[in-house]
């Protein structure tokens, strides 16, 4: 694999005057933009730029000053070039497709499992006093906890990975469309139930647009923690190849630290993406529900 | 609440009837395991317990009570006749006698203790640490103007950056044992914790601020008599949802970084194929998870009555 730590001398490690030439043009950019279509450009986006490039300034002068040994806490330049690399070298979409499809697909799942779930234990109160304890018990075990049963009930690779995912993925999505369902309209539930509807009607009519915000809020924090457990996974069982995790633990076993800060980075990026995304989906789909 | 209660009764008396059968037995199991509960006499024990909470169903609040248990009772003996007739290898998923069993065991030889202490000893020193320094800081980016407006897109970035992603990073610096746990832990409590400060203080409506003031108290009484008091559901709320979400995180950082504590007892155990050990360690961090989470929810009817 062509790679920065077998081939230290391919990582060209991007100049400071490029740096600052860099942040300078896309402050300007942002600058830019806001002046001539102010619609586009927020004034939270321009602040956001100016204090994040005021970050990367000193992240980088610590660096530069020898404040913390660059070993230890690489420069964003180094950074930057490192991800530049792996990315035109093909290094780092494989892993990124891994791990995002591994997210989605239990997520997926869990959206799939707790919304029907929800509303049918929160409709029936019998069976939430029947389940409600043996549910409980098994949220207290933290999701990571069952990787090894999982493994063995699973085998190795994938499958036991999505399961733990979907197992922390699942509780906030279900309790929150359980919350939901309890506080939908009796009104409008008897409605719906004089004109003949059964249970599919009740739910599809009434208590899942009721629901939706409180659904997606579930949805929202369900992928948090399915993002935690994600990375957990992929850091903790070594039988998992591939994934952003894998690729921060194998880098630290051989002190590669610009590869694991660069994993760190591409995380937080796809995790402030995709909970964007849902946001954004949410918007949209309310607004076209109430007008 | 009466669930969070059914469950704390069956646990507790699911626990006596394992724990019974040593306790009146001749010789006291050791570290390895010696003999297995019978399971008739397990079954006869969940369906005395049937029996018994039947029997307490003196107010209407028994029945969710009732049936809750019964539900676990069920799924109990369910699970132990699937390994006593076969359906269920025992490798896979080891009968609940056998867990109870190992439980005893472990428990009984101070082993399962220690690993507790040390967990507990982790997590409190994170979550005060957590508290400690998210409340404040909190409280001040809260109470400069604009400061949060500035800060949120940094605070977003790294937010979004799940705490385990930080082991690797953590391990390096900070070196292995607890250190590294303790950072991870203390940042998954962190933000919850002070993203709530902040929003409830914000939330606060300004009229109790003017009252103390207009009534010649200074910034340091308004502070502590209206944006404190005002902001403390919120925080509360964060603390709860910290407390979750380090406790998740908690069996991770011991399982990369440390080599002692629950979570670091489930991979020992995983590694030699152990799996009663690898159950009654979940099983006593659920009930240790159970039993933490609602003494915070008491914590919070006690501080916040409003």
């Amino acid at each position: 694999m062509l790679h920065g730590r077998y081939f230290p001398e391919l990582v060209e490690v991007m100049s400071v005057s490029a740096f600052l030439v860099g942040i300078g043009a896309v402050l300007l950019l942002v600058l830019l933009a806001r002046l001539l279509i102010p619609r586009w450009v927020p004034s939270s986006l321009l602040w956001g730029a100016f204090v994040g490039s005021a970050t990367l300034l000193v992240w980088q002068g610590v660096s530069q000053l020898r404040l913390v040994s660059p070993v230890l806490l690489p420069p964003p330049t180094a950074v930057i070039s490192n991800l530049g690399l792996m990315w035109a070298v093909g290094y780092l979409q494989p892993h990124i497709i891994a791990s995002v499809s591994r997210l989605l697909f239990a997520c997926g799942l869990a959206v799939v499992t707790a919304i029907p779930l929800g509303i049918l234990i929160g409709r029936f109160r019998t069976l939430s006093e029947y389940l409600g304890p043996f549910l409980e018990m098994i949220r207290m075990v933290p999701a990571p906890a069952w990787l090894p049963l999982a493994i063995l009930w699973f085998g190795l690779g994938n499958p036991p990975t999505i399961f733990i995912i979907w197992l922390g993925a699942f509780f906030p999505i279900f309790l929150n469309t359980l919350t939901a369902t309890r506080r939908a309209d009796p009104v409008q539930v008897e409605t719906v139930q004089n004109f003949g509807g059964d249970i599919f009607d009740v739910a599809w009519e009434v208590i899942i647009p009721a629901a939706l915000p409180l659904i997606t809020t579930g949805i929202r924090v369900g992928l948090g923690i399915g993002w935690i457990v994600l990375i957990t996974a992929e850091l903790a069982s070594t039988n998992l190849v591939g994934g952003l995790g894998y690729m921060m633990e194998d880098a630290r076993s051989l002190l590669d630290v610009p590869t694991v800060v660069s994993g760190m980075v591409v995380v937080g990026a796809l995790g402030t993406l995709i909970d964007a995304g849902i946001r954004h989906l949410e918007s949209r789909y309310m607004r076209r529900l109430v007008p | 609440m009466r669930g969070r209660r059914a469950a704390f009764l069956a646990a507790g008396l699911l626990l006596a009837a394992g724990w019974a059968p040593s306790a009146f037995g001749a010789e006291l199991t050791g570290f390895v395991s010696g003999r297995r509960v019978s399971p008739v006499v397990f079954m006869l024990a969940a369906l005395a317990l049937g029996v018994l909470i039947q029997g307490l169903r003196v107010r209407e609040r028994g029945l969710p009570l009732v049936r809750g248990v019964t539900t676990l009772s069920i799924f109990l003996l369910l699970w132990e006749f699937a390994v006593w007739v076969g359906l269920i290898t025992t490798i896979l998923l080891p009968p609940p006698t056998l867990v109870l069993q190992k439980l005893d065991a472990l428990w009984l030889s101070g082993y399962l203790g220690w690993h507790l202490l040390s967990t507990l000893r982790r997590f409190t020193l994170s979550f005060a640490l957590a508290v400690g320094t998210a409340f404040p800081l909190g409280v001040l980016v809260a109470s400069i103007p604009r400061a949060f407006a500035l800060l949120h897109p940094v605070i977003t970035f790294v937010r979004m950056i799940p705490a385990p992603a930080w082991a690797p990073l953590s391990i390096l610096w900070l070196g292995l044992g607890d250190p590294p746990a303790i950072f991870i832990v203390w940042l998954a409590i962190f933000f919850p914790i002070f993203l709530n400060t902040i929003r409830g203080i914000h939330d606060a409506l300004p009229v109790y601020r003017e009252v103390i003031r207009t009534l010649g108290g200074g910034r340091w009484d308004e502070v502590r008599e209206a944006t404190v008091p005002s902001a403390l559901p919120a925080v509360l709320t964060g603390i709860r949802v910290g407390f979750g979400f380090g406790w998740v995180v908690l069996a991770t950082a011991e399982l990369i970084a440390t080599d002692s504590g629950l979570g670091w007892l489930i991979h020992v155990a995983y590694t030699q194929v152990d799996s009663p050990t690898v159950l009654a360690a979940m099983t006593l961090i659920c009930w240790t998870g159970v039993l933490l989470n609602s003494g915070l929810r008491e914590l919070e009817r006690r501080l916040v009555p409003w």
